[in-house]
């Protein structure tokens, strides 16, 4: 019998890791079947880019159950960072890329401070409202007599892309594509690395037994800001590849169907799993690129949409919930 | 001096709807646990409703398309419990997922409005024109009849909620839902009634403040943004913190609008909670254990 | 009036009930003793409908427990006291006796039962504006089984009692439940190893690893060292 339980779980292992490398592969080889559509690589490219925010929200969200709703806050500093480096100073857009990431962290330590010694959905409610404030921020800081920093409601426009080995990214579709999931591999790269180091450990632990990992001396408060942070930073990255990606970027980047929109890939993709968020990613974006010719229809589909996935969907994706909700519940009591 | 007591004034009418708005997420919070995203679209739901009904009957009188509305918000308020809420429920982890159904409700319902409605701006008709001259300073009668409304309201709300069977089960299953079910409570249907009192709340809030700021489908979203912030402020799931909290902010506004402008409002609403929940990590009323 | 058929319940792949059979006729007073952790609790709550078995049945009065809400459950005439308070903390003591009435069956006769709870227990008419969430161990005990009371019940489940009351207390709310079964009522009662429990029983249950174990008189385990060591740890 414990013998037939070894063999299974290491088939799902196998299994698993046969399931990666086939995904990776399909996403390194797509390109070459859609190379000619700008449109097709233009969704993946942004697949790309919704994954590591959605991955950096799921490592927060999933991993340490902090009821975060602030990410989008994160994705815009880092956007607007390198945005203001470029345009305002000139600044090459890779160091842009790393300053995004420290400026998203720092402030992400900043805002988790105060937050994270809060309760379950007190977490969620404030920093929700920390994000809900930014565009104002942003909006004050494209006034005239900042020197119009931010491009106020506008948005700074006109972001140089980034160079590679001599190469200009440009408007070549495709290497914005490859140059993306370099970028992914490293984020997913270093989420691993996190979740197995002894700070994921340590999460694991406060996940599943609160009081034994307290009695041990796991800090969770510690952890919490350090987690925060780096799934600030991540976030602050992949803002700011957006932003270049684009060529411009506005406060619409804060807007509520975003929001939504990126919570549902991380919950359907299924909550602390690793590369749940990635997948939830494709699935949505490309659900929302076809609902596109539907028009005014069609947030009205996509949010019946979330409410059927997510009420009628089996569970099992999403098993994970369950712990966090757990956490919530003791949050809360 | 009259500059003061119309800005108090202000402060008694805005504090009224937000109190409202954070009075019906507190309570469906604390007897349900679901974070309500739609609540603001209830709000908006009123106002379209009472344009609908307004526009069709015209000669109709204000009082009674008030309370028609009400009453159908009161209806909605259960259906949309038992449509949205109850099926999520059931599942494991419904508590985290209820949140992300309720916003895709919210998406779904103002969405809707844009398609029936189209984006141009409704009126809708005032309770009363005109205003009162009170010596040195003037009141106009709508904003009179928000504040007076809104207390009526809340007094009606507390005799509700203390008095009645229906406002009793409400209370016993925020408290204890497992003594909730001993004595026999269908959990379910007060779990409706309190999304139906919630829905009331939300509406009397839209059809008293949608004359002054017309209708739009978003209308109803920065009214339940600071509704939230409200509710944390006062503490989850206790109505009197709640209505503190309301009065305190919508001052605050108040000032802070006529100050810097109103839309470092909600900035300066989120630097005062973040400040209180440093001292005070579950709210003005929230009980610390 | 009351039997369970071959009760299983369970938490996930842990059977907690295992086989059960009961049976509670009408006016008993049925006490069932076992160690901590061992089911008992969770067979209450199985029979008053507040967890659902995995198999088997509860039959009252020849309808099918099992197969009810909880609501028409205590519609019917049964009523779980629970062990752990459950009170409505923020409601005063007279507040939690009327929640009580909440079903149907109880609201005619909700004024005696009211006097009569008083007279079971007077302290809690002095404390009746009260809230809940204020009082002492004893007296939430008294408040959880008068609430019982208030909703007319033919069959009371009462758990653990007498659970961290101190001596003079126990024997007044022994005392008091002996008075609610002179009432007509049905009491299935369960302790650990309070011999009071059996002294004032009908018969006596002992429950171990979520299988009863033994059936008999009180009397008899009372005449048997063997059983009263089980029983009692005397």
């Amino acid at each position: 019998m414990a013998v037939n339980c070894n063999s299974t779980k290491k088939s799902i292992d196998n299994k698993n890791i046969f399931l990666w490398v086939a995904l990776i592969a399909l996403l390194v080889v797509a390109p070459f079947f859609f190379r000619d559509s700008r449109r097709v690589m233009h969704i993946l490219t942004m697949c790309l880019i919704w994954g590591m925010v959605a991955e950096s929200w799921n490592l927060i969200l999933g991993y340490a159950s902090v009821f975060s709703f602030g990410q989008l806050g994160f994705v815009a500093i880092g956007a607007y960072t390198s945005a203001m480096l470029s345009v305002h100073l000139g600044i090459s857009p890779w160091i842009g890329l790393i300053a995004a990431g420290v400026a998203a962290g720092i402030v992400g330590a900043l805002i988790g401070l105060p937050c994270l010694k809060l309760h379950g959905i007190y977490v969620g409610i404030v920093t929700f409202g920390i994000s809900l404030v930014m565009p104002t921020l942003i909006v004050w800081g494209g006034q005239p007599g900042y020197k119009n920093l931010t491009g106020g409601t506008f948005g700074l426009a006109g972001l140089k892309a980034y160079q590679l080995f001599g190469f200009n990214l440009g408007s070549v579709k495709i290497r914005w594509y490859y140059t993306g999931l370099v970028l992914l591999a490293i984020v997913l790269y270093a989420i691993y690395k996190i979740i197995h180091s002894y700070v994921g450990l340590a999460f694991v632990s406060l996940r599943d037994s609160q009081t034994f990992a307290k009695s041990l001396g796991v800090n969770d408060y510690k952890y919490k800001i350090i987690v925060f942070s780096i799934s600030a930073c991540i976030a602050g990255i992949a803002g700011a590849f957006y932003a270049h990606y684009s060529r411009i970027i506005d406060p619409s980047i804060l807007e509520l169907d975003i929001f939504l929109l990126i919570l549902v890939m991380v919950v359907l993709g299924g909550l602390g799993k690793f590369g749940g968020g990635v997948i939830g990613a494709f699935i949505i974006t490309y659900i929302n690129e076809i609902l596109r010719p539907t028009g005014q229809y069609r947030y009205v589909i996509l949010g019946a949409l979330v409410i059927i996935v997510l009420t009628y969907v089996p569970s099992g994706i999403r098993g994970a919930i369950d712990k966090l909700a757990v956490k919530i519940k003791a949050g809360r009591t | 001096m009259s500059t003061y007591i119309e800005l108090l004034i202000s402060g008694l009418v805005l504090g009224s709807i937000y109190a409202l708005m954070s009075v019906g997420l507190t309570l469906i919070y604390g007897i349900t646990k679901v974070l309500n995203y739609a609540q603001g679209s209830l709000f908006t739901l009123t106002a379209y409703l009472a344009f609908v009904f307004f526009s069709n009957f015209v000669s109709m009188n204000y009082f009674v398309v008030f309370f028609i509305t009400l009453a159908l918000m009161a209806v909605i308020g259960f259906v949309f419990e038992k449509i949205f809420i109850r099926p999520v429920r059931r599942l494991p982890g419904w508590d985290f997922t209820v949140i992300i159904v309720t916003l895709g409700t919210a998406l779904l319902i103002d969405n809707l409005f844009l398609v029936i409605f189209g984006p141009l701006q409704k009126t809708l008709p005032r309770a009363f024109e005109g205003s009162l001259v009170l010596g040195a300073f003037r009141i106009t009668k709508h904003n009179l009849f928000i504040i007076v409304a809104a207390l009526l309201t809340i007094v009606i709300l507390d005799r509700f909620l203390s008095k009645t069977r229906v406002g009793m089960s409400m209370r016993a299953v925020a408290q204890s839902s497992e003594g909730a079910r001993i004595v026999g409570l269908d959990v379910d249907k007060v779990f409706g009634y309190s999304f139906a009192t919630a829905g009331v709340l939300a509406g009397i809030a839209g059809i008293l403040l949608t004359p002054r700021t017309l209708i739009y489908p978003l209308v109803g979203w920065p009214v339940f943004q600071k509704g939230l912030v409200v509710m944390v402020f006062g503490g989850l799931g206790s109505i009197k913190g709640t209505l503190y909290a309301a009065f305190i902010l919508g001052m605050v506004e108040i000032i802070i609008s006529y100050v810097f402008g109103a839309r470092w409002a909600l900035p300066v609403f989120i630097i005062i909670l973040i400040v209180v929940l440093v001292f005070r990590p579950k709210g003005l009323a929230g009980r610390w254990q | 009036m009351l039997n369970t058929k071959n009760l299983y319940t369970s938490y996930g792949e842990l059977s907690v009930v295992k086989d059960v059979n009961i049976n509670v006729e009408k006016g008993e007073l049925i006490s069932l003793f076992g160690p901590n952790g061992h089911g008992k609790t969770t067979l209450l709550k199985t029979i008053c409908g507040l967890i659902k078995p995995k198999s088997g049945e509860v039959n009252f009065n020849g309808s099918r427990l099992d197969r009810m809400d909880i609501c028409e459950i205590v519609e019917r005439g049964i009523v779980y006291v629970p062990e752990d308070r459950n009170l409505f903390t923020e409601m005063t003591v007279m507040e939690n006796l009327i929640m009580g009435t909440n079903p149907i069956r109880a609201r005619d006769s909700m004024k005696e039962n009211l006097d009569y709870v008083f007279q079971l227990f007077p302290k809690l008419e002095r404390i009746k504006d009260q809230l809940a969430g204020t009082l002492s161990g004893g007296e939430a005990r008294m408040l959880t089984v008068g609430r019982g009371i208030m909703s007319n019940p033919e069959f009371m489940a009462i758990d653990e009692p007498s659970l961290g009351l101190a001596p003079n207390l126990r024997v007044e709310v022994f005392n008091s439940i002996k008075e609610i079964q002179k009432r007509g009522v049905s009491v299935f009662m369960v302790e650990q190893s309070t011999s009071m429990a059996a002294e004032i029983a009908d018969r006596v249950y002992l429950m171990e690893e979520g299988q009863i174990v033994y059936e008999g008189e009180p009397s008899e385990v009372f005449s048997d060292s063997k059983l009263k060591q089980v029983f009692f740890g005397l």
